[in-house]
């Protein structure tokens, strides 16, 4: 009854295969994105090391100016990057929702797997979602899905090499479930 | 394009495994964390699915012994200093949300099979 949740684990793997070829296919393989991402590290890589000296006390103000300035450019490569991606991501996403709503309805109203804990309230509105009754510990397609998809594509990208460095997400984004460069990982 | 992806995987792995190794690389050490902690995951999700191991307990179990586990790894059996590497909110981070999936994904899995 509940080998549904080895097919959605199945479907999270192709769907992350997909996603990850398609943008590899538009953006990772293209030239400029390739020049883009190289210059976002060479400018990280000196604007850590120039925030490091800026941080001491005997840092004049000019330096400090510098880095000021260094982070803007920074900002602005960026936002090229983003612009660039731009186009592509919002294509990919367009499919991904509707194969999302596609396998959404195939399994609507099927619990398929038993949860091993009762998610805390604000949880069971995924979890539950589209579900009869009031065992709370039936899971939904959409909360396996999630999962699935958090864990195979984030680490299929790592393995891929498709994350930008360490450096490159401390100055761009943070948080303790954030992956590098990662961002709408269901709807890419 | 990661920069760990020139680093040869065999190499890295015999310095995660011999005790108190040289990384040059920071970052290197900081992939064999977040390796680490995925295939950590897995098998406490199997394993918690197996016993059977229920409840939020499950949860905060396993939240405990990969921030552990992981800081260990770096700080003792590595011998690094964890302010060297961001501290230890930057160690316990690392990776820490694509493992937590990992470990749900499998925990609940192996339970729905096993034990549903």
């Amino acid at each position: 009854m509940y080998s549904d949740a080895l097919l959605i684990i199945g479907i999270a793997f192709f769907t992350a295969l997909l996603g990850e070829g398609l943008t590899y296919l538009l953006v990772y393989r293209s030239e400029e994105y390739k020049r883009l991402n190289q210059m976002m590290e060479r400018k990280t890589k000196k604007l850590e090391k120039h925030k490091e000296i800026a941080e001491t006390a005997a840092a004049s103000k000019t330096m400090k100016k510098k880095v000021d300035r260094e982070e803007e450019r920074l900002k602005a490569t960026n936002r090229d990057m983003s612009m660039f991606r731009m186009k592509s991501v919002m294509a990919i996403g367009i499919v991904f929702t509707a194969l999302l709503s596609t396998f959404s309805s195939i399994f609507e109203g099927r619990v398929v797997a038993k949860l091993p804990f009762t998610p805390i309230s604000f949880i069971q509105g995924l979890s539950h979602r589209n579900l009869l009754g009031d065992d709370y510990t039936d899971c939904s397609f959409i909360f396996l899905y999630i999962l699935c998809t958090m864990s195979i594509r984030q680490n299929l990208q790592k393995a891929l090499g498709f994350t930008p460095s360490r450096a490159m997400s401390r100055q761009t984004q943070g948080g303790f479930f954030a992956q590098p460069g990662n961002n709408n990982q269901l709807f890419r | 394009m990661s920069k760990s992806q020139g680093v040869n995987i065999s190499e890295t792995f015999k310095k995660a495994i011999i005790k108190n190794s040289t990384w040059e690389d920071k970052d290197e050490l900081l992939d064999v964390l977040y390796w680490g902690r995925q295939i950590l995951a897995l098998i406490l999700g199997i394993t918690w699915g197996i016993i059977p191991f229920k409840g939020l307990l499950g949860l905060v179990a396993y939240v405990g012994i990969t921030t552990y586990t992981g800081q260990m790894f770096v700080t003792e059996w590595q011998g690094k200093d964890d302010e060297e590497y961001g501290g230890f909110w930057e160690l316990a981070k690392e990776g820490f949300g694509t493992a937590f999936a990992t470990f749900m994904v499998s925990w609940i899995t192996v339970h729905s099979l096993i034990h549903a």
